[in-house]
């Protein structure tokens, strides 16, 4: 879910950027950001799992994760607006989406380690 | 919540970034003052880097358009990881302390990545704003 390159209907936006670029140029996933989102929706679904029966709490990090997708797309595409319609495009705008997919990892992970009575632990063990 | 209570949780293992403030306090009033002071700290600091990037790109309107984008779409992000964040506190009285660590939290992490674009290289890749 949340994932990138596949025909799931969980996708929430393509990470694919068309591009102007050459014939012989992909716009296919590159291997990195396959993996750094391979590990993000891994790290989502251990706490949406650790939520099944709040529904509401639920909602709030469905929300906060499609806030970031979008975020993480607005934020690439100003990164590389200096690169737009060069053949380069797509390698640099995944390299972004990697470095914004493996922070988002990072932070996800802390509400896994966060103690129930620790402040802002929203999905205690 | 007295001071010892923020000790407590981060003794509990807990040890996000927000914790690392320091927001020592007899009253929860207190404590509120000092989060919220982190927090608009943090955002002070973000609008002085907004606006020095948005000044270098005043020439180049297709891409402050994108800045602004990016812009727009963090700050929702940044509201509803905070209240997906301080979920847990809503109805306490330590609620609006939590919601300033997350805000804090946010904040400076935004603060470092706009921080980055002020100080990349011409020739960078995916480094959109011209150097001073």
């Amino acid at each position: 879910m949340f994932g990138h390159g596949s025909a799931s209907p969980c996708r929430l936006s393509p990470t694919n950027v068309p591009t102007r670029a050459r014939t012989g140029s992909t716009n296919a996933p590159r291997p990195t950001t396959k993996k750094a989102d391979d590990a993000l929706n891994g790290v989502y679904r251990d706490i949406t799992r650790r939520l099944k029966d709040d529904a509401a709490t639920t909602k709030l990090l469905v929300g906060a994760q499609k806030a970031w997708i979008q975020f993480r797309d607005a934020e690439c595409t100003f990164a590389n607006s200096d690169n737009a319609g060069g053949s380069i495009y797509p390698m640099v705008y995944n390299g972004c989406l990697t470095r914004l997919t493996k922070a988002r990892t990072h932070d996800l992970q802390l509400y896994l380690k966060c103690s129930d009575d620790a402040l802002g632990c929203p999905a205690p063990k | 919540m007295r001071r010892t209570g923020i000790l407590i949780a981060a003794c509990l293992g807990f040890a996000p970034p927000a914790l690392a403030l320091d927001c020592p306090g007899e009253t929860q009033a207190a404590m509120d003052q000092c989060a919220d002071a982190a927090y608009r700290k943090a955002d002070d600091a973000l609008n002085k880097e907004y606006q020095e990037i948005t000044r270098r790109l005043k020439d180049d309107t297709a891409t402050a358009k994108l800045l602004v984008s990016a812009q727009k779409a963090w700050i929702a992000f940044r509201d509803a990881e905070c209240a997906f964040s301080s979920s847990a506190n809503v109805g306490g009285t330590i609620y609006p302390m939590v919601y300033s660590y997350c805000l804090e939290r946010v904040t400076s992490a935004r603060v470092k990545e706009l921080g980055v674009y002020l100080k990349c290289a011409e020739g960078d890749l995916g480094c959109p704003v011209p150097g001073e």
